[in-house]
Parts: C-alpha cells; structure tokens; sequence
C-alpha cells in the first residue's frame, strides 16, 4: 500500500492521510460505534422489557436455549436472556464510573504532580508503591475486603488505575510545561489552577480520552474476573461475570450459561477497545502504551 | 553502570514502604476477621475472644503494626493464622508452579507475539497485518477465564491429550511438568501476547522507516537479515518496556488460571487467604509480589542498555 | 551468534529431559482422594470442622467405635468391664498400640485425651457432669467412675461424629482449649506427612507400618482398620467440574461429593463407580436468632416455618434428581432411630398466605430481617438465594447480606441488636449423625446463652433433654424424644431446610469402600 507518511505510535494500528485509508478505518470504527450504541439502549431500557430476571423457577432449570427461553436457564431456572440483558448495566455502569473516576483523580494528582516539583516527588512516589501491588490483587483484597456491593466495587477497581492515569498526566504536564504558551502564562503571573486547567489540560485530553477508554475496557474486564473470583457483585444483581462465576461449573453441561454472557463481554470489550484504538489514532499522535490485559 | 544500578535499588526502599504501609492498612480496616473461623463451628463466642486476644486483633492499629514491621526486619513474615505454618514455607512450597507457569507464559507470548507482529510490519497495510491486528485486539478483549476453559473442554476434556487440572513439579520430571503448565500458560499468552504483538508491530514500523535500515536494504542485505539484526534488536526497548509492564497484568491473569486449572501457586494462596482473611498471608504474599515486581521493572530497565547501546547510564 | 545460542538451548534441554526421565518414582500404592472443602488446622478437638474429623480418623483412633448395627464395639480397648453397681467402668487396652513418634500408648495418655475432649464437647459435657474421677491402673489400665451410672457412657465413648473422642499423646492433649494442637501425633492406621502438607492444596498420608489392626473383619467405624494403600493424597479441588473430569481422566482415585447436576457426566461411565456416602446425608438448617426482634416472637418464627418450602430448596441444588433428596418433617433427621413427624403441621404447610395472616397477627410492621448469604460456596449460595426468594414471598422484608463464609462465621456469633451489627437468619448444613440424637444435636438443647448460634431458650427443653440423658432404657429415650421434637417444632429453633444424601464417585479398580456417615478410608486398596 502507497504511503508517504506513516504516523505511528508504539502501540497500534498505523494510520495514514491518504483518504482510502480514512474510510478503511472508518468501517471498524463505525461497527464498533453501532455496537456501543446498542449496548448503550440495551443498558437503558432493559429491565423494562425483559420481565422477570430474579425470580427462581426450580421446575425450569438448565434448559437449553430454545423457544421458550432464548438463551436457556441457569440452575435455578432464571432465564439467561433476561439476566444477560439485564448485566449489560452492570457492566456500563462500571466500565464508565470507574474510567471516570479514575480519571478524574488520576488526572488531579497528575496535574499538581507534574506542574509542582516537591509535590511530584511524593506524590509520584505514593503513585509508584500503589502500581507496585499488582492491580488484581490489590482490587480482589477491597472487593473482598469492603463488602459486596457496586460501589465498593467499583472503588476496588478504580484505586488500581488511578496511578496510572495519574503517571500519564504527569508525563504529559511535563512536556507540555516546556512550551511557550505555558511559559509565557507563567509569567505573566496567571494563577496555578488556571494555568493547569485552561491551558494545560485542553491540550492533553485526547492522550488522556484514550487512555480513558482503555481503564473502562479493563475495569469491565477486571469486574467479570472479580466476580469469576467470588469476590464481585453479589448475584442478586447480575452482571456478566457473576453469571459465568456460576457458570463455570456448568461449562460442560449447559455452556449457553458461560457462553451468551461471555460473548456480551468480548463484543462490549472489543468495541470499546476498537473505539480507543481509533481516537488515538484521530486525537492523539504520541506514545501510549496501554498497559493491561 | 554501577552508580545507576545502586541509585534504582535504592530508590526502590521509599516504593516498598509504601508498599508495606498500604498493604498493612488494607486488612486491618475491613470487617470480619479471622478468630470465628479459626475457632470452628462449635467454638463458644468466648473461645472466639481468646482466640482475638492470641492474634492480637484486639490491640490498637499502631501496636499491630509496630509487631509487624519488626519481624519484617528479620524477613519473618509471621506464620498463617489458621495452620500456624511460616508464611515463608507457604509461599515457598508454591513459588515454583507460580514462577513456572509465568516464565511459560511469558516464553511462549514472546515465541509467537514478536514473529506475529514482525510479520505484521513487513507486511504492514495489507490483509495479513490487518488479521494480526484484528486477533490481537480480540487477544486482549476476552477474559482470561474464557480463553482458560475453551482450551480446557478441546484438550483436555474432548481430545484428553493433556490433564485438566493440577500441577506436577519439576522433580517428577520436566515434560510431566511442562505438560500441567501448556494448557494455562498457553491460556495466558494468548491474551498477554496480543499486546506484545501490537507493541511489537508498532515499533518495528517506526524502525523500518529509518534511514540505517533503508541503508542496509540498498546494500543488498537480505530482508530476514535486516529484520533480525538490525529492527528487532531496536525493538527491544519497547517489547521489553511492555513486558515488565504487563507483568503486572500477568500476575493478574496467573492469579485466574491457578484458579482455572487447580494449580496451587501463589495467586490461589492469595485469593484463599483474602477470603479467609489470613491476615500474615495476605501481607506477606502482597509484599513479595510487589518486591517481584520492581525487581521486574528494575532488570527491564537496566536491560535497556543490552538492546540499544545509545542507553548507557 | 545467534545460531549457536539456539543449539546449545536445544542442547541443554534435551540433556534436562533425558535426566528428568530417568527420575523414577518408587512403586508404591498412591490413593488420591477429593473430599469436600479443607482443612486449614488439624486438630479435631479444637474444630467440629468435618474435613478435619475426616482425615482424623485416618491418623487417631478411639477407644470405642461404632459398627454398622450402629452398636458401640471396643476399639482401642482389649476388655473392659463394668462393676455392679454401674458406676466404675474398667478399660483394659490393646496390645501393640503405639504412637507414631515411636513411644507405647498409655492410659495416662487415655485420660488427658478424654479429659480435653470432655471441656468442648457436648456430650462430654454431660458425661463430665455424671463422672466423678479417673483412676490409673497400670499404663495399659484405667478405671472411669462414675457419681451415678449413665447408661450413655459408652456411646458417648464411641461418637461417630464430632467432637470424636481421639486419643492423642498426653503433651497434645495437655494443650489449652482455646490453642489448636500443631501437630498430629496419633495412633492410627495412617501417619501424617508434616513435610509434605501444602495447605490449601495437598495433604499426604502414609501407611504406619507399627499399626496393629483389629482381628475382626471392619464392620463400619469399628473392626480391624487395616491400610490398603501404601499413600493417600488428599488432594483440594475447589471447582466440582474440574474434580468430575480429573477423576474421569484418573487423575483422582475418589470423589466424597458429586453435585447431583455433574452426575451424569459419570453415569455413562464404565471405569466409575457411584454409590451413596453413607445411608445418612445431612441437611441444611434455616438458623433463627431468638434474641432480636422480630424473631423473639414465637408467631414470627412460626411463620418462617409457613414460608420455607424444602421441597424447592432441594430441587434448586438437585434438579430432578429425587433419589438424592427427601423433604423432612422433623427436626431430629429423618432415618434416624428417634425421628418422629409428631406437630409438623407447618413445617410441611409451604403456605405463604398463612404465613402472612400469622405475621399480621403478630403485629409484624416490615423490620427487615438481616439474612446472611455466603456466596463462595455453592450449596450455601443456592439456598439461601431460594430462602430469601421464599420468606419475601411470604410477606418478611429481607436485607439479604451478601458475604462470604468467612464472614459468616464470625458474623454468626454476635450478638448485637440486628440494626446494630447483629443478624437475624443464617443457613448450615450438619450431618444426619449429628442431628440424628438429641445427646450430640445442638439445636435441641433450649440452653439459651450458652447454646449454639441462635440461642433458642426453652425451660421445657432443657427439661426434657436432661429427663433424656438420665433414662435407662431406649423405649424411654425414644419417648421424651417424640416430646422433643413436639416442643421445638414450636420453639423453632431452626426450620429444616431439606434432607439430601450425597453420592461419592471412585474409580472401579478401588475395593473395600465401607458405607458410614462418615468417609471411611482404611480397607480401601487399589
């Protein structure tokens, strides 16, 4: 394929300028927007249209997928179709909450850290000792240890990512720091704050959006473990990974329990994964190495 | 070299305090604990407080800590609540299947990581780079569980080439071992791999394009030759960069397929012992994960210096 | 450069796996055993814990088992006698008996053991209240005297099920009651293999070759315990499935418990034999705390009794399996010697709509009931998910508090106002051998405070149950028991939540697998 310009990073998809390649990418995207969109609609008007997700019907347990229950019955006998639809919630709501508050807080420290030299010393130094305990690890203690439920869950994904979205903010403040727009607002006395968020910060989202999009593609990954785990959200609620935690024990002999939710995910995953690859590729041109599984 | 080399290590010991701190803070702030299910189901809510009084759960935060940090001194990492045996021999006896299984991981993500994404590059903008991309976000969009049970039901279940659960050590013989570790190592490079495919790809791009390789083409080297030689060992820095960072994730996903498969290692220990909340356990496996880590990242960064030899400290 | 690298890699591993083959291990019997759930300590005097009574067996002994007439047989003992009197019993042990550090068992040994296992068992409470001293003899002779003869005595002697009557060294029995014993010194069939536990994963049993089986055939707990194989694994597989498939592909000799759904992955199954764990089971126990309100009245209790339909709990963890589960109108297990349906009206009622008009009738205004839900174990999670479902439907509002066993456990013995910390509702699961006989069921006992979780008080039961101990015949104890029964289903300290008997699976090539209330593992040979 001709191309004169190859803008890369280390950690994707090759882009170009020329206008074929605008439109190849294009379609991946496009699919990718279409299926969030779904799952988006599916999110808000689930529960409304499913019926009965909760409620145990001991004569109706493990049927196969069929007309009567599109994607068959768990083992006690609640429709999996129902539950499926209805963990999309689950999983929105934690995939968005934690990459927004991870963001949020990582980028609070990130800016003051970057920006303010003794600050950036401690700060970076509580940032380095937190991505010391390995991130899974450290979420399954507080899922485990702050109770089951969504917020604490929620709070048991989110701590992990915050120092690396907090180190990407620093690393962006620090290069930015160095150019003439930030030099010249410094000296002519502009406060701190407007400094770091009417000058700084504009010019690093698009690093930070991808970055962002990746933690809510991992955070929905990292619940489905948790919950694989026993440590996730309590099954009263379903999400995608408590119905395959019970699942797993039914792989061999109902796998349409694993296997409908576990499709969910991926597709979700994928898109959301697919979407970031693509606003890298439009918003930001530096390096960014995602670092999660 | 040597001043850099002693500057890492000691900038390491303000990371591990925190470490420490975090990791001592975090149990002993959840509710439950550990004197009910020690004392057992018949146990009286009396045994249950002496057993409080015996673990010192009862006494300030400040006092707690204080006994910890000093059998740290001495690398006594305290003894399970439960058994009584030494932390130490606890994650002694399950070290190797961990480490086993992780090298396996990281081995084999490697051994077909890098080729798919070199391959990827020469070929970049064609059908085949686009299939290598395409596997390699759905790589790491799909939890690792899955991939763990699809490759359990096909070859271990199905085809019974291999066993379904459990581990068998080194000291009953290399292939015996090898073969408890295939099917989850395998599980797990599939997904670590797919980021090191892209990273790899990524960088071999932006090498290709430099001068010194359009140099070496126009002197007639061969491309393999270009490609082995000259790209990959540039690419080192950030295949290597991603492999120490991931390693992280790749506790992650070992914690899972130790899960997955039975095999009893560290990452099962740990999950065990948080949900009994063992409390020396959990701090002493916490803390040792971490000191991995950083050593990880600490050979990464000093093996910067092996691949590019403008990297010199 | 590179090239060479590679040979000499080749090299090298080829050289490991040649050495690595050549390794061979030494020809001895292995049996690899899952059983249910596992043991984090060892001592069974401490815990109840049935993993840890199961594998006890297999390192301790007693000095009187029970057979399958359910008949109290010497074991440890050569010949006792009883005076006329009824009050001094006169044990004489066995030739041969030794300890596997190496030393004689003595009697000294016999009575520390009995007197440690007499502080925390109940039963041994009550043969403590009945005894009034211990007398050495000789080292293989000691005398029990009694202050009044108890015709329970040898029974309590030879307790099937925890806490089991295990003689130990005299320095492990000497430990405190609140201190676990850390090692396992026993006299048993089997020796512990301290350097090969991995706990959480494998724990390694060896034969004790200095063991001096019985001449009787075995015949259930008692008889000649003779060790069929050279080495027991006990191996810890959490996930079911994985342990069904490992036993399939021979990688488990024997499974103790096989969920009623994975059944039928073994039924086709010609190398895999299935068979019912003992003729006893156990069954799940909806404990009420009689502390808090709304549960301190008796008409609120009474209505959970409306509510719970076992026939539902049992079918969510059994599908259609109805050989494997029975729904049970008593409180004492069904199958047992003293079982009796006597004022079982409502337990069996499944009547939602009763048991909203007995609520009304109490006055009960919506507290909600703090019901704890432990997740990480199957059976737990199953029920207690049909349990909630079932008591709101029957007009309670339930806070249904997502935890883990851990939790629960210690969750369990609070016993706080329940908007306070406290809880209202937990489930357990005990054996038919324990629930069976009022002497070791610790729902019957109406002892208030210094009862098991849940606290039932009741002056009538504490009455019955001492009249029960101090009668002489059965047909005495059968009596007070149907009084028993009558009087709890009323009290309710627990509402039976459904009887259900386990299968065990093993491969075909094991003999000698005896049928107990409890895993019996000597006599099995490969």
């Amino acid at each position: 394929m001709a191309s004169n310009e190859l803008t890369l990073d280390t950690a994707g998809v090759a882009s170009d300028d020329t206008p074929e390649a605008t439109r190849r990418l294009s379609a991946g995207v496009k699919a990718s927007l279409y299926l969030l969109c779904a799952y988006v609609a599916i999110a808000l008007f689930s529960p409304l249209l499913v019926g009965d997700y909760t409620t145990i019907n001991t004569g109706q347990r493990l049927q196969p997928p069929g007309v009567e229950h599109w994607f068959g019955t768990d083992h006690l006998g609640r429709e999996i179709f129902a539950r499926s639809l209805v963990g999309t919630r689950t999983s929105l709501m934690v995939g968005v909450t934690v990459a927004a508050f991870a963001t949020v807080f990582g980028v609070l420290i990130g800016l003051y850290a970057g920006f303010f030299r003794m600050a950036d010393r401690i700060v970076m130094g509580l940032m380095d000792g937190l991505m010391a305990i390995p991130g899974v690890l450290l979420a399954i203690a507080l899922a485990s240890l702050l109770g089951g439920n969504l917020i604490t869950l929620i709070v048991a994904i989110t701590v992990p990512e915050i120092p690396r979205m907090a180190r990407l903010t620093r690393s962006v403040v620090l290069s930015l720091r160095e150019q003439s727009f930030v030099v010249a607002a410094v000296s002519i006395g502009t406060s701190t704050p407007k400094i770091l968020f009417r000058h700084i910060l504009p010019n690093a989202v698009g690093t930070l959006s991808v970055q962002a999009t990746y933690v809510g593609a991992a955070a929905i990954l990292t619940e489905s473990v948790l919950s694989f785990l026993g440590v996730g959200i309590p099954p009263e609620v379903p999400s995608w990974g408590n119905i395959m935690a019970v699942g797993r024990q039914y792989f061999q002999l109902a796998p349409w329990i694993v296997g409908f939710p576990g499709l969910f995910l991926c597709l979700l995953v994928l898109a959301v994964n697919l979407l970031g690859d693509s606003l890298r590729d439009r918003l930001d041109p530096r390096t960014n190495i995602r670092s999660d599984l | 070299m040597l001043r850099y080399v002693a500057f890492r290590l000691l900038s390491v010991i303000p990371v591990m305090a925190v470490v420490v701190v975090v990791v001592f803070l975090l149990l002993h702030l959840a509710p439950g604990d550990p004197a009910a299910m020690i004392a057992g189901e018949g146990a009286s809510p009396e045994t249950v407080l002496k057993v409080r009084a015996r673990l010192h759960l009862d006494e300030p935060l400040y006092v707690q800590f204080g006994i910890w940090l000093r059998n740290l001194a001495v690398l006594d990492l305290g003894q399970s609540v439960f058994s009584e045996l030494p932390v130490t021999k606890l994650i002694g006896q399950r070290a190797e299947q961990t480490l086993m299984l992780a090298l396996m991981a990281t081995v084999l993500s490697i051994l077909y990581a890098v080729p798919l994404g070199i391959i990827a590059a020469s070929r970049a903008g064609t059908l085949v780079d686009r299939a290598v991309m395409g596997f390699s976000v759905g790589g790491f969009s799909i939890p690792v569980f899955i991939v763990g049970y699809a490759l359990m039901y096909v070859f271990a279940i199905q085809l019974r080439w291999l066993p379904v659960q459990g581990y068998k050590p080194l000291s009953e013989g290399l292939f015996t071992c090898l073969r408890t570790l295939l099917l989850p190592s395998t599980a797990l490079a599939l997904v670590f791999g797919a980021l090191l495919a892209r990273v790899t790809r990524a960088a071999m791009l932006e090498i290709l394009s430099e001068d010194y390789v359009r140099t070496a083409r126009a002197k007639g080297a061969g491309a393999a030759r270009v490609l082995l030689l000259h790209a990959l060992k540039n690419a080192g820095v950030p295949i290597v960069t991603v492999v120490g960072i991931g390693f992280a994730s790749l506790i992650g996903g070992v914690v899972v397929t130790e899960s997955v498969f039975n095999i009893p290692g560290i990452g099962r220990l740990t999950v065990d012992a948080i949900l009994q909340r063992d409390y020396p356990v959990v701090q002493g496996v916490l803390l040792v994960f971490s000191a991995l880590l950083i050593a990880v990242n600490l050979l990464v960064d000093l093996s910067y210096g092996l691949f590019d030899p403008r990297i010199r400290y | 450069m590179a090239i060479p690298l590679i040979r000499r890699g080749a090299l090298v591993l080829a050289a490991l796996a040649l050495v690595s083959a050549a390794s061979t291990a030494p020809a001895q019997t292995v049996l690899r055993i899952k059983m249910t759930g596992d043991l984090q300590q060892i001592d069974p005097i401490w815990t109840t814990s049935y993993p840890v009574r199961d594998m006890s067996y297999l390192i301790y002994d007693t000095l009187f088992s029970t057979d399958a007439n359910y008949k109290i047989q010497p074991q440890m003992v050569d010949k006792y006698t009883l005076s006329a009197d009824g009050l001094t019993y006169t044990f004489t042990l066995r030739d041969g008996l030794k300890w596997h550090d190496g030393p004689p068992v003595t009697s000294t040994d016999c009575i520390a053991s009995l007197e440690r296992w007499m502080l925390k068992d109940t039963l041994g409470g009550v043969l403590k209240t009945h005894l009034d001293r211990f007398e050495k003899v000789d080292e293989k002779t000691f005398k029990l005297v009694l202050k009044n003869p108890w015709g329970l005595t040898l029974s309590a002697l030879g307790k099937v099920s925890s806490y089991v009557p295990f003689m130990m060294p005299e320095r492990m029995a000497r430990t405190a009651p609140d201190k676990s014993n850390t090692e396992a010194i026993g006299s048993g069939p089997y020796i512990m293999k301290m350097s090969e536990w991995v706990p959480g994963a494998k724990i390694v049993y060896v034969k004790n070759p200095a063991y001096v089986p019985r001449k009787e055939p075995a015949s259930m707990m008692a008889g000649g315990k003779v060790a069929g194989v050279d080495r027991i694994e006990r191996i810890n597989i959490p996930d079911d499935l994985s342990a069904v498939n490992a036993l399939i592909a021979g990688e488990v000799d024997y499974i103790e418990a096989v969920p009623p759904d994975m059944m039928k992955l073994l039924e086709g199954n010609k190398d895999i034999v299935m068979g019912p764990r003992g003729n006893l089971g156990h069954s799940m126990q909806i404990v009420l705390n009689h502390l808090q309100p709304p549960l301190n009245d008796v008409r609120v209790r009474q209505a959970i009794q409306y509510a719970i339909n076992q026939k539902e709990i049992l079918q969510a963890y059994n599908g259609a399996r109805t050989n494997l589960y029975k729904v049970c109108p008593t409180l004492l297990y069904c199958g047992g010697p003293y079982t009796s349906d006597v004022n079982s009206a409502r337990s069996m009622a499944n009547d939602p709509a009763k048991a909203r008009a007995l609520l009304k009738e109490a006055g009960y205004t919506g507290t909600p009931l703090i019901v704890m839900h432990p997740t990480d174990q199957k059976l737990q999670n199953d029920v207690m998910t049909v349990v909630v479902q079932q008591l709101r439907k029957a007009g309670f509002t339930v806070e249904a508090k997502m935890i883990d066993l851990a939790t629960m456990f210690s969750w369990r013995t609070k016993k706080d106002p329940a908007n306070a910390g406290g809880w209202h509702v937990f489930a357990t699961g005990w054996g038919g051998v324990d629930l069976m006989d009022p002497a070791t069921n610790v729902f019957m006992t109406g002892a208030c405070d210094k009862g098991w979780f849940g606290w039932a008080c009741d002056e009538e039961m504490q009455k019955l149950r001492t009249a029960f101990f101090a009668s002489r015949t059965d047909d005495e104890r059968k009596a007070i028991a149907v009084k028993m029964q009558a009087r709890a289903q009323d009290v309710v300290p627990y509402v039976n939540g459904g009887q259900m008997l386990q299968f065990a699976a093993w491969r075909k090539n094991l003999k000698g697998i005896i049928e107990a209330p409890v895993p019996v593992l000597w006599n099995v040979s490969k």
